[in-house]
């Protein structure tokens, strides 16, 4: 079934109602086709709306504006019951006092008229989906004779019992551990092929969207960053956002410009970029995208080299670099290139984006220019859409100039107060406060001196 | 399954209600649910506030002529009253000053609250005690007992205060006695409170097991000197006589209708007041008003509203509320509570009283588990389709078993030991005039053995009850066990 969400918009009111300005938007004007059959995954920080997104498209809150079609029907004023959805919790909400078959038949006994089935179609279809989740073995318990991993399959279950049109996933694996997770959501990717049903699927680990995504949607802020096959996001970041978020490890940003078609990190002309006018850059390189080369024209002063196995990650600083680390990685056989604490690298084109400096958006350069266009042919073909976030773009709130202004009134507010009572302003003790917190190594020296008294103690007690 | 689901998406849940009309009528549905939930809100209103308001104006001259509200009353509570109030002036301070005193340790919080607990408790236990009028010492002899006492824990507090200061300079000392300080310091405190437990809780029921085993006990004759033989005489007694089958009778009656009636009216209160947003913190307040008022004075408050003002001479001269709404709607005025009336409309003024004075502490505690479900069963059990109804029945009462389990079985062991409402309404006689101890209780029983200074027989009787509340609250715990979701 294919999903159409059309100008969809939420916004929380403030507690105060009359309060336009602290009332909180979670989804602003979102367009999204999802292809049938797809799963697709929602992938955004945490507050970026997903979920909110997802609970809308579920019917369990409703939309500000904006119209939610499932193929050419519209679900929008539709009950959660009525629109054919199975949804799993982010903590599976499995009645507690129910076994796991009571649970999956639950949605079952629900049904009302022509579509009730009788009790041997309903129990021949909790198997069914209980094999489908490979969880037939243990019906007769309760959830919370369950691992989690098995919970959550069983929530899985009870969602696929009354074949959906829709499956709906929030957040499923983030209360699984590390292993669980990677087999549950090949378990997922198995599920959603065997069923053939549209899947959507919230999360905040871009890893785990990626790897099971069909098609994955970057959020920030209640705004589409960007949409498109995994691979090809990762590959074409449309904004440094993008590219920031997805990537383990992260991808390396550095302040640099670009003069006469070549690109400045430092004072060091570290690639030809042809077709790029002169501006400000911020210049993201991933940790694959460095050569280790004595004679490369970046270098960086090497701080540590971590072996993992096949790989190895040389950490090093560099001082246009935003964040104080460097991570590359390169393969074993260059590491005769490091010479003591600086290393030279030269890079990979393809894993070099540029993005202005204002804007954040993408600068393309030489290949990446055609690349990008056979992308957009391929994503066409394929009867995709390709949407990025155009304008500016959305600001974490304490980014604002404005909210700078506003804090110095409420520290001035709170000294008056306080000078009521006659005690100092606030601002002044907390440094005060904050110094021997930030004295540590001091503290084992005090404690010293009590070291033989507690021999005594322990000699008293014997 | 691949295919059955492929197939089967598109014709088991299309949804039917692409028309306007239903779409439109699903809309207006939720304002509609509002409708019963007003009506039950201001039906609680209505019901909780009018005889609370009516005990405040005391408008009804009938009800000052029946001896609470006259002048003596007062005079009665005044030493307990005062008593508490000195003992609750001691221990604030008392506790505060503890906690100044030893702000240089880092454990005092439980030792305070010991220290102010123990303080309250003999507070309670002192206005218990004096409330007793069997009780052979003079109220004033008690203000000194508790005063001693008082004395003598905070006396015991500031030494031992003493003594961790003078070892505070010392580590090592401090540290070997630490552990077995921590214990004398954990029965030091609860010193207090054990020595009044043992007075006013153990030894009496220690005393009634006695006194139930000794045949014809009577405490006046053990005074005059003479001895019981040891035996079951008692017991007999108590079977045999007349009135005690009735009493039991009527307490299983009344219990056994009056649980299942308070629990359900309760959940249903409690559900309905869950479900709205605004005022319920007012309504919330309302529902628990009758928890916090005199039983007895609300009992007279019900017997005026139900009554009639000499039916027994011919023609009534004024008739209670009650019967004039009957009246008002073109029904016959029912005799309830007085001279000649049955004795299943005397029930069912009792029922209607127990249960209303019931409802609140039910309502508390099931709305309080209410609020701890979380939310997330019921949007799941909305993606699943479940109607209001089967959400209730499958969802709430489940989740909510514990507590239901728990108000039951409390509700069982309060029913048993019902008096005071009949008190209330019927007054000391225990039945409407003429027609005397035909609504007694067993608690009432045991009152009335009592009174006949006849404590052998009354023990026994109270272990009787005690027997059947136990094995009530077995077979209630046995129940529970099975059908509670933990």
């Amino acid at each position: 079934m294919k999903v159409v969400l059309k100008h969809l918009t939420k916004i929380f009111p403030s507690r105060d109602k009359k309060d336009k300005s602290a009332e909180v938007v979670a989804v602003n004007d979102f367009n999204l086709e999802i292809p049938d059959g797809k799963l697709i995954g929602l992938l955004g920080p945490s507050g970026c709306g997903k979920s909110t997104t997802l609970f809308m498209i579920s019917g369990l809150e409703e939309p500000t504006s904006g119209r939610i079609y499932f193929g050419d029907d519209d679900v929008t004023a539709l009950a959660p019951e009525n629109r054919g959805i199975g949804l799993v919790f982010q903590n599976y909400a499995l009645y507690p006092h129910m076994t796991v078959q009571q649970n999956i038949l639950f949605p079952l006994q629900n049904l009302k008229g022509e579509n009730r089935l009788s009790k041997e179609d309903m129990l021949k279809r909790a198997n069914e989906a209980a094999r489908l989740v490979q969880i037939g073995e243990y019906m007769n318990r309760k959830p919370s004779e369950l691992s989690g991993g098995q919970q959550q399959r069983v929530a899985i279950a009870r969602a696929l019992v009354k074949m959906p049109r829709v499956l709906l996933l929030d957040e499923p694996l983030s209360n699984l551990d590390a292993r669980l997770r990677l087999q549950t959501r090949e378990e997922i990717r198995r599920i959603q092929r065997d069923t053939q049903i549209t899947t959507i699927f919230v999360t905040h680990d871009q890893e785990e969207a990626m790897s099971i995504s069909d098609f994955i949607v970057v959020m920030k802020l209640g705004v589409i960053m960007q949409t498109g096959k995994p691979q090809w996001v990762y590959d074409d970041p449309a904004n440094l956002f993008v590219a920031k978020f997805l990537g383990t490890p992260p991808i390396n940003v550095f302040r640099g410009r670009v003069e006469g078609g070549k690109l400045y990190i430092g004072e060091e002309n570290v690639l030809d970029v042809d077709g790029v006018e002169d501006q400000e850059v911020f210049v993201g390189i991933r940790p694959e995208g460095f050569i280790l080369d004595k004679e490369g024209r970046m270098t960086c002063t090497v701080s540590g080299v971590d072996v993992m196995g096949r790989d190895v990650s040389v950490v090093s600083s560099n001082e246009a670099a935003v964040s104080p680390l460097v991570r590359s990685i390169i393969s074993s056989d260059e590491m005769g290139n490091i010479q003591g604490t600086t290393a030279s690298f030269n890079l990979k084109p393809h894993k070099v984006f540029l993005f202005n400096k204002e804007t954040e958006e993408r600068v393309r350069f030489g290949e990446q220019v055609a690349a990008h266009e056979r992308m957009l042919e391929e994503m066409r073909a394929e009867g995709q859409d390709y949407t990025t976030h155009e304008g500016p773009l959305p600001r974490e709130q304490d980014d604002k100039p404005k909210e700078e202004v506003a804090v110095p009134e409420k520290k001035g507010l709170l000294a008056k107060v306080k000078s009521l009572f006659g005690k100092k302003p606030a601002p002044a003790q907390a440094p005060v406060e904050e110094i021997p917190a930030e004295e540590p190594p001091q503290e084992p020296a005090a404690e010293e001196p009590d070291s033989p008294e507690e021999t005594t103690d322990s000699e008293a007690k014997e | 399954m691949t295919e059955e689901i492929n197939g089967n998406i598109i014709q088991d849940t299309q949804p039917q209600e692409t028309n306007s009309l239903r779409a439109r009528a699903r809309q207006y549905a939720p304002v509609l649910c509002w409708i019963p939930i007003v009506v039950l809100c201001l039906l609680g209103v209505v019901l909780f506030l009018f005889p609370i308001a009516n005990v405040v104006v005391a408008s009804d001259a009938r009800l000052t002529g029946y001896g609470v509200f006259q002048g003596d009353w007062l005079s009665g509570l005044k030493t307990p009253v005062i008593v508490t109030l000195i003992l609750a002036c001691v221990c604030l301070p008392a506790g505060v000053t503890a906690a100044v005193l030893k702000k240089y340790r880092t454990s005092l919080g439980w030792e305070i609250l010991a220290v102010t607990v123990s303080f309250g408790l003999l507070a309670t236990g002192v206005g218990q005690a004096i409330w007793l009028n069997s009780m052979s010492f003079a109220p004033g002899t008690f203000s000194i007992l508790c005063i001693v006492f008082g004395s003598v824990t905070l006396l015991l507090s500031g030494i031992e205060m003493a003594i961790h200061m003078a070892l505070v300079a010392d580590n090592a000392t401090r540290a070997l006695w630490k552990s077995e300080f921590n214990h004398y310091k954990g029965w030091l405190y609860l010193l207090p409170v054990l020595v009044l437990l043992g007075i006013f809780t153990v030894w009496p029921i220690f005393n009634t097991i006695r006194m139930a085993f000794l045949n014809g006990y009577k405490s006046l004759d053990e005074v005059g000197g003479q001895t019981f033989t040891f035996g079951i005489e008692n017991f007999r007694s108590v079977m045999r006589y007349r009135g005690f089958l009735t009493c039991l009778g009527n307490t299983m009656l009344l219990t056994v209708i009056t649980v299942p009636l308070s629990t359900m009216l309760a959940l249903l209160v409690a559900v309905a007041l869950n479900s709205i947003k605004p005022l319920r913190r007012l309504f919330q307040t309302i529902f628990f008003l009758p928890y916090v008022t005199n039983a007895i004075a609300i009992g007279m408050v019900f017997m005026a509203m139900f009554q009639m003002v000499g039916a027994d001479v011919g023609e009534p001269t004024s008739i209670g509320i009650i019967n004039r709404v009957i009246v008002a709607f073109g029904g016959k005025r029912i005799n309830w509570v007085n001279a000649g009336s049955g004795y299943w409309s005397n029930m069912f003024v009792l029922i209607i009283y127990i249960v209303w004075n019931a409802l609140p502490f039910k309502i508390l505690v099931l709305l309080g588990g209410l609020q701890g479900v979380n939310k997330q069963y019921y949007d799941a059990a909305k993606v699943d389709g479940a109607s209001r109804l089967r959400t209730f029945w499958r969802i709430t009462v489940p989740l909510l078993s514990p507590m239901i389990a728990y108000v039951v079985i409390t509700g069982f062991i309060g029913g048993f030991k019902e008096y005071s409402s009949i008190v209330g309404i019927f007054g000391d006689t225990m039945g409407p005039i003429g027609d005397a101890g035909r609504l007694n209780t067993m608690v009432g029983f045991i009152y009335d053995c009592i009174s006949g200074n006849d404590q052998g027989r009354a023990s026994a009787a109270a272990l009787i009850l005690f027997a059947i509340i136990f094995v009530v609250t077995m077979i209630n715990m046995y129940v529970s066990k099975k059908k509670v979701h933990y």
